[in-house]
């Protein structure tokens, strides 16, 4: 006996499904009008809420958004953090119903969609998979911890749009911006999260102690009784920063902070995040092959959408 | 070289079009030797006509010639062409070719699958897949006015021109006809021909 599957039919349900997912997905994606001659995209993630791609504003008057009927919507910049290059608008006379996002992580191999209205009002689309999913990663404002990339296409104007899944959900807020053009998505549940502190306040705080360090090898007999080998040594202090004030100073060698072993730049980062701006935490430093542990306040790190 | 039939090896093969979609659209697929030594694509639009690029065609000296997937060549001569709508229309006496199953696309939707066949650098019928990407209209480089045209994201390059673009039920649905910023393929949709041959669409 020989079994048969209507093969036509199943890549027809396929192809379906996909412009299904690209409709429905599409209702929540708007044109955003931030820069010259240069839309880009953005997602409704909440009522009159949209998250768009930071790098694509290049003004912060006279915001437009665009959805596919219905004369441009006049927009207001509530917030902005260039480190995840997401901002969010309000646009008061928008009627879209918010994105869905995705009830599960995105998996590398799955297939998706990246979707944007890059122009014209017009919804386009492209197909391919989830590359990797990494983080956290250096970025230009500061630190992103998560991102998904994609081997679909970017086309000029995605940046803001959403990268979907084959039945409509977002997984990402795509952004060419944050690693040299290429396609990368902000996971959608850590997007929603930062919105939160961004609509509120208008920045996403994140920790700040006002140091420039390297990371350095740690010669053996100077560890201060310690395994680790590696440290941050603090080559730069900002005036009047969190560090100075703790009574850090130049030439200490950083090796925990909150009892977490620090090696390199990235692991204190990952260890500054935005609830401890405010509280004091201990950190330890080699001086002179002694280990010292000094209380430091957590300050706010500056920048732009303060 | 013998024609084969072969998907890139990308991830987006992985949707391919299944062996009997292709085997019925195939011997509808020739190769047109017109211009440049790579030859491009071609859709049997009927048994004795098929149609490609204008771009394919213009300016050649020599015969044209037209290859089916068994390999058998045919002399062909220009019935008629549009400059402004790249598209040609060549006579093939004597061919004996398989009409393609020509597909609406003003039904086409963004988002849906579409796959190429062509001679992408001169390798013969090579399919490529990816999805619509849009629909509206465009305004393309060289071209007076805004047209409609399919975009999609399939993987173009010299010698696609001409082939067609199919749905996911192997209808053709548009000629593939060039490639913009590198990654947006652009057709010619099926109803633009349709009507340029004075069919009802």
């Amino acid at each position: 006996m020989t079994e048969t599957i209507d093969t036509r039919n199943t890549l027809s349900t396929l192809s379906d499904q996909l412009a299904d997912a690209v409709e429905h997905a599409g209702r929540a994606v708007v044109q955003v009008n931030g820069r010259p001659r240069r839309p880009s995209s953005g997602v409704v993630y909440a009522p009159t809420l949209v998250l768009v791609a930071e790098h694509a504003l290049e003004r912060e008057d006279d915001l437009t958004v665009e959805t596919e009927t219905g004369p441009p919507l006049g927009a207001q910049l509530v917030g902005r953090d260039p480190a995840s290059d997401l901002a969010v608008l309000r646009v008061p006379r928008l009627a879209a119903e918010p994105a869905r996002m995705v009830s599960t992580p995105a998996r590398v191999g799955q297939f998706v969609l990246a979707v944007g209205r890059p122009g014209g009002r017009e919804l386009m689309a492209s197909i391919g998979i989830v590359s990797a999913v990494g983080g956290p990663v250096r970025t230009r404002g500061g630190m992103l911890e998560q991102y998904i990339r994609t081997d679909a296409t970017p086309y000029p104007g995605f940046s803001g749009g959403a990268l979907i899944d084959t039945r409509g959900a977002v997984l990402g807020i795509l952004t060419t911006g944050l690693a040299g053009g290429a396609a990368l998505a902000v996971p959608a549940a850590l997007a929603w999260r930062l919105a939160e502190p961004l609509a509120r306040q208008g920045y996403v705080p994140r920790g700040w102690l006002g140091i420039g360090s390297q990371s350095v090898r740690i010669p053996a007999g100077q560890r201060g009784g310690r395994a680790h080998e590696t440290g941050l040594l603090i080559v730069e202090l900002a005036p009047d920063s969190p560090a100075l004030r703790g009574g850090l100073l130049l030439g200490d060698i950083l090796v925990a902070l909150g009892g977490q072993a620090v090696d390199d730049g990235e692991a204190l980062q990952a260890l500054l995040g935005g609830e401890r701006v405010g509280e004091p935490v201990a950190i330890q430093v080699l001086r002179g092959g002694t280990l010292v542990t000094l209380e430091v306040t957590v300050g706010q790190r500056p920048g732009r959408g303060r | 070289m013998s024609p084969v039939l072969e998907a890139t090896p990308s991830v987006r093969a992985g949707m391919g079009l299944p062996d009997e979609v292709l085997a019925r659209v195939r011997p509808s697929i020739v190769r047109v030797h017109g211009r440049g030594p790579a030859g491009a694509g071609g859709v049997a639009w009927r048994r004795d006509a098929v149609v490609t690029n204008h771009h394919v065609i213009a300016g050649t000296r020599q015969a044209l010639r037209v290859v089916g997937v068994d390999g058998r060549a045919h002399a062909a001569r220009v019935l008629e062409s549009s400059r402004r709508l790249d598209l040609a229309l060549l006579e093939v006496p004597g061919a004996d070719l398989v009409p393609a199953p020509i597909g609406r696309s003003a039904r086409l939707r963004v988002g849906e699958l579409v796959f190429a066949i062509g001679h992408p650098w001169g390798e013969p019928w090579v399919v490529t897949a990816g999805v619509v990407s849009g629909l509206g209209s465009l305004p393309v480089p060289g071209r007076a006015e805004p047209g409609s045209y399919i975009r999609s994201d399939v993987h173009l390059a010299p010698g696609n021109s001409g082939g067609p673009l199919l749905d996911a039920r192997g209808e053709v649905v548009g000629l593939n006809a060039m490639v913009i910023g590198g990654d947006l393929s652009i057709a010619i949709p099926s109803d633009v021909v349709r009507r340029w041959l004075g069919e009802a669409s």
